[in-house]
């Protein structure tokens, strides 16, 4: 099987397309700096991070509490829809298969390569953010919303923990990404189902009579990133959403085992 | 000789259509069969669930007594081919597509290279396969079915979308494939002289059903010869063959062809056609070529072969 990931991190590092979500990722960062350089003053941004702004580590958590629910999900779908699908639209998964190399340790090494590029894209992200921030603010202790002011090792832990939950919900798209995409010939509906489960999920919570519904989809809990910046963390929002991400993890893999949809 | 595959009541069905009905055939070891029928007999679909692609709804492949369901994988380690056009990752080079290949079944390394020289693409392995021409990917799609040495070659349209010096490459590399390492060879192509020169039997499918499977000079009935003519002006040269009773069949391109009775004599018939008004530009007779064989065969079982 890591032969198969090997290949599979081969193979999306001679594509452009990979380097350039990961840029647009490094630039999207750089520009949370300038934007939370722009409006710091602003009492609603103040109200929402704190009384002491200006603080580089604020820009990678802005960065992520808004990136999480939509931006990361989004480049987390498209790079697992394409996994398989991407590969039975060129025609290369039939000369895998006919070499007789099981599509299970083809199906586990895109599924390693979806968590390692989910947890790199959310790094991409944090690491410019966090960098542009750094040498456009600096580092100092401040207060967060709470009140409590927190210095520069408890911003990096505060930093770590939003990054590894963020992390933790972009395995989860990547995984039901790759479901789709398994199950699609072509990359483009494999993109449009992928992206539109995402959207689709919390529009059925926004229904009224629907709304007791929205605990049980695991993109309610994206935004759960943001209640990290409570300190101490208030570990149990948290500790839910890993549930539901294990719950749907386990789901998403039961279909894959029980379909096999890897031939005709 | 020895079975080296069997296909026992295969059917493939896709949602209410079939595309392939309670087929049955054996291949003798070291034996080369072609694959012949209309688009869309169910050729392709056929390959596909002997190379592992597609499940068969019904029925059994057995390979060396060996059935390639439900674990196709471990069945197809002596097995090479490719169904549909080859297909590579374009942003990797010849040489990379085939040490993926090889790394991923744990074959040697050095394999690479020998398959690369054996289909004359070792000037070429640095390139990238996205600047291939159709012909080198067809000649890579061999290599990567001979890395794993497979006793079983299966290759669907070799030739298919080659230029006519293309075509005679890969004739000889599939020649050179059937002396070098004399593996059973299944393949399907629409260019019977091909099948003809390069296969022993022949597996004739239309609309899904095996017709015949068996030697190719076995196919069609009777053995004799053919005549061909080309005739001017062609409408009225074909009713007055027919008015002769003879079966004929235009060939398209101003020729007449039909299977000679020798109760008749050749030259009287050419008399017959001059006096009535039919300029006769060449004639010829001789073996009834496997092309005439198969039409006549599909014709006899109201097979359009268009």
């Amino acid at each position: 099987m890591w032969t198969c990931v090997k290949w599979e991190w081969r193979r999306q590092f001679r594509q452009a397309r990979f380097w350039g979500s990961l840029a647009a990722l490094a630039v999207l960062g750089v520009l949370f700096a300038y934007g939370y350089g722009q409006m710091r003053g602003q009492a609603d941004i103040q109200a929402i991070l704190g009384r002491a702004v200006g603080n580089g580590f604020f820009v990678p958590i802005l960065a992520l509490i808004l990136c999480t629910g939509v931006i990361l999900p989004f480049f987390a779908s498209v790079a697992g829809a394409d996994l398989v699908s991407g590969e039975r639209q060129l025609g290369t998964w039939n000369i895998l298969l006919t070499q007789g190399i099981s599509p299970w340790r083809l199906y586990l090494g895109k599924w390693w390569f979806g968590v390692g590029y989910s947890v790199l894209a959310v790094l991409v992200l944090a690491v410019s953010s966090l960098a542009s921030g750094i040498a456009w603010f600096g580092i100092h202790a401040a207060a967060i919303p709470s009140g409590v002011v927190v210095g520069p090792m408890g911003f990096v832990d505060i930093v770590a923990l939003m990054v590894g939950y963020a992390a933790a919900g972009q395995i989860v798209v990547v995984t039901m990404s790759l479901l789709v995409s398994a199950f699609s010939r072509l990359t483009v509906s494999a993109i449009v189902v992928a992206v539109g489960i995402l959207v689709f999920l919390p529009m059925l919570g926004d229904i009224p009579f629907l709304a007791a519904t929205q605990r049980f989809f695991f993109t309610s809990y994206f935004s759960r990133v943001g209640d990290v910046l409570g300190y101490p963390v208030d570990w149990m929002p948290l500790v839910r959403g890993l549930e539901v991400y294990a719950l749907y993890m386990v789901m998403f893999w039961a279909a894959i085992l029980w379909f096999q949809p890897f031939r005709d | 000789m020895a079975v080296a595959v069997e296909a026992e009541k295969l059917t493939k069905q896709y949602h209410d259509k079939s595309a392939l009905e309670d087929v049955s055939f054996t291949v003798p070891r070291g034996s080369a069969l072609g694959l012949v029928g209309p688009n869309g007999a169910g050729k392709s679909t056929l390959l596909r669930m002997m190379l592992g692609v597609s499940r068969p709804t019904s029925g059994r492949i057995l390979y060396d007594g060996q059935p390639l369901w439900p674990d196709p994988d471990r069945a197809m380690d002596a097995v090479g081919g490719f169904v549909d056009a080859p297909q590579f990752y374009p942003y990797f080079t010849a040489r990379e597509n085939l040490a993926m290949l090889a790394e991923l079944r744990r074959l040697k390394p050095g394999r690479v290279d020998e398959v690369l020289r054996y289909v004359h693409l070792e000037q070429e392995d640095h390139r990238k396969v996205g600047g291939f021409s159709h012909g080198m990917r067809q000649r890579l799609g061999i290599a990567a079915a001979l890395l794993k040495q497979p006793g079983l070659l299966i290759l669907d349209e070799p030739q298919d979308g080659l230029d006519p010096a293309r075509l005679e490459e890969m004739r000889r590399l599939i020649l050179r494939i059937r002396q070098d390492l004399a593996p059973t060879i299944i393949m399907s192509s629409h260019v019977l002289q091909d099948i003809e020169r390069l296969c022993d039997r022949i597996a004739v499918f239309d609309r899904g059903r095996l017709l015949y499977c068996g030697p190719t000079g076995g196919l069609g009935t009777p053995q004799g010869d053919e005549v061909i003519w080309e005739l001017r002006p062609i409408e009225l040269a074909l009713s007055h063959l027919t008015s002769l009773g003879l079966e004929v069949r235009a060939m398209g391109d101003g020729r007449v062809a039909t299977f000679w009775d020798d109760s008749l004599e050749l030259g009287s018939v050419n008399v017959s056609l001059i006096k009535a008004g039919i300029t006769i530009r060449t004639v010829m007779r001789g073996s009834a070529s496997l092309e005439s064989r198969l039409l006549r065969y599909l014709e006899d079982d109201h097979v359009d072969m268009r």
